[in-house]
């Protein structure tokens, strides 16, 4: 069902063209508020509808208006549902809005390697990915960022894979050593070669022609991980 | 959440950004508040100033940043809760004005703002979140001298390093030149440089840069400063509005501007702080934290051990 919600909010964000922070916002809006309220399946997409429509308010500088909002349901929420739905969710939310957002991260630790080009787009790759994929909820925003860097650095053949420098602004992850971190990695290559939850928009938006090039790298290589049982992916 | 009846509303403190604020008392505790009531007519929803400042404030607790007690939020409109302080220092300082010639405050009193003003935005600044409208009328200050931050409604939370914003943001009076070229890759520097304007001009008593519009604006900036290029700022030229018909300005001796409106005789080392906070190029300002270890705070930080 979450896989439903996050396929459509990714509908929703790629027709107003907005940062990807406030795609994982609204995620991340719409995981914290189920975890709390009981929603019926009539009210969901107006669930996600209202969690992209705050999440561009904090983010955005050039916002979309209400009634574009209403219109991408398709009916199936007005512009008065949203605005009473958005209320009630700022009110269950305790207005506590901002979160670590795993974009910031991901910047942060790309200085490590001086924002190689290809290693941070296959990173950023990986980080929507995980972050559509319920199994990583639970998963440390820094963290998250962390495993696509780390992923990504393996598939561009980087010969020193990871390194104090990049310990340092991952804020401390000792990717070689760290047993629950290769967990993660493992998980996340498994999750994209063989995917346990249908992330159709995802896949669509993958298959553009901005992203093919680099997504089939990334499937090729995490298939083919997956099949040589993870060999030497976590020596140096 | 409280409920709107604990409080009862006296008068009108002012207009906000995007609110009205009310002088409230507590019925309960006898303690007054401000309420800043939002209307939610509008056509979009909640305002999303209002969902970046309860969100940001809610986070920042300190002593030089005004409280947010509660938000209450009943049919039409939401009520925030504020700490109550007394006047702003845009107000104070108009008080201090004798007759029609505005007044700069004693250096002391200046002091004591101006340190308290760099305490507040460095907990800011720590806590990745920027100001984006630090101004006299949003530093709200009490009859005990101390001097809050208020009116987040143009901060927003931050990355390093930092992502693109808008650069339609600070009042144009303190916007910094960088963000007048229309640079959207700003960072902390942006309060930083309205820290320098309020510090001159509660010094002299009257704004520093009072433009009218963004090309005035540069111009009284280059003629005080100096035009900047690429020696002096790296990378200027690239800037969006960058214009190679700039009139070409050498840096002014701030001291000799501004000792005729002063109330007491300027030191080199209040001048070392204010060039320190008003440099063009915005990898050259001061942070707020090197701005707290200037020596012209030594008898402040020298009755503190840990700094």
């Amino acid at each position: 069902m979450r896989a439903i919600l996050v396929s459509w909010l990714l509908e929703g964000h790629e027709k107003f063209q907005c940062y990807p922070e406030t795609l994982y916002l609204a995620i991340n809006l719409m995981d914290r508020f189920l975890s709390k309220n009981k929603v019926t399946l009539s009210k969901l997409q107006l669930l996600a509808v209202t969690s992209l429509f705050i999440a561009s308010k904090f983010e955005e500088v050039n916002l979309p208006k209400l009634s574009d909002y209403a219109y991408i349901t398709d009916g199936a929420a007005s512009a008065q549902d949203i605005k009473s739905a958005e209320m009630y969710m700022l009110t269950s939310l305790q207005f506590n809005i901002g979160w670590p957002n795993p974009m910031n991260f991901l910047r942060r630790i790309s200085k490590a390697d001086n924002y190689d080009f290809e290693t941070r787009n296959i990173a950023k790759i990986l980080l929507e990915y995980a972050i559509c994929c319920h199994r990583f909820v639970n998963v440390k925003p820094s963290v998250l960022s962390a495993i696509a860097m780390f992923i990504a650095r393996r598939i561009t053949k980087k010969s020193i894979i990871w390194d104090e420098t990049f310990t340092h602004y991952s804020g401390g992850i000792d990717a070689l050593n760290d047993p629950q971190f290769k967990r993660y990695c493992k998980d996340l290559i498994q999750e994209v070669s063989s995917p346990s939850t249908k992330l159709d928009s995802l896949m669509i938006k993958f298959r553009e022609q901005r992203y093919r090039a680099l997504f089939s790298k990334v499937l090729h290589w995490c298939r083919e991980q997956n099949e040589n049982g993870f060999n030497k992916l976590f020596t140096n | 959440m409280s409920s709107s009846s604990q409080f009862k509303q006296l008068e009108k403190l002012g207009n906000g950004t995007y609110a009205t604020v009310y002088k409230g008392l507590n019925k309960t505790t006898g303690v007054y508040v401000a309420l800043k009531e939002v209307k939610l007519d509008s056509e979009e929803g909640t305002p999303s100033t209002a969902i970046r400042e309860i969100s940001l404030m809610k986070e920042l607790k300190h002593d030089n940043i005004v409280r947010l007690y509660d938000v209450i939020h009943t049919e039409n409109k939401l009520t925030l809760v504020f700490e109550y302080m007394d006047k702003d220092l845009k107000k104070y300082m108009d008080s201090r004005t004798t007759g029609n010639s505005p007044q700069g405050l004693e250096l002391s009193l200046v002091k004591y703002f101006q340190w308290q003003l760099f305490e507040g935005i460095s907990f800011c600044h720590e806590n990745k979140i920027l100001h984006r409208d630090l101004k006299p009328q949003n530093l709200l200050i009490n009859n005990k001298g101390q001097l809050k931050l208020g009116d987040f409604g143009l901060a927003r939370a931050f990355g390093i390093p930092v992502n693109t914003f808008s650069s339609e943001v600070v009042t144009l009076w303190y916007r910094a030149p960088d963000v007048l070229m229309g640079s959207r890759s700003y960072s902390t520097s942006i309060d930083m440089w309205s820290c320098g304007c309020i510090l001159a001009e509660m010094l002299t008593g009257k704004p520093l840069f009072p433009g009218t519009n963004d090309e005035e604006q540069l111009k009284l900036i280059f003629d005080m400063m100096g035009t900047p290029t690429e020696s002096t700022w790296p990378t200027v030229t690239t800037l969006p509005k960058y214009n190679s018909n700039f009139s070409i300005q050498v840096p002014k001796d701030l001291k000799k501007l501004l000792q005729p409106f002063t109330k007491e005789q300027l030191d080199d080392i209040v001048i070392d702080l204010l060039n320190g906070l008003l440099q063009l190029n915005p990898s050259m300002r001061l942070s707020a934290k090197q701005a707290l270890h200037h020596p012209w705070f030594s008898e402040y930080y020298q009755q503190q051990p840990h700094q």
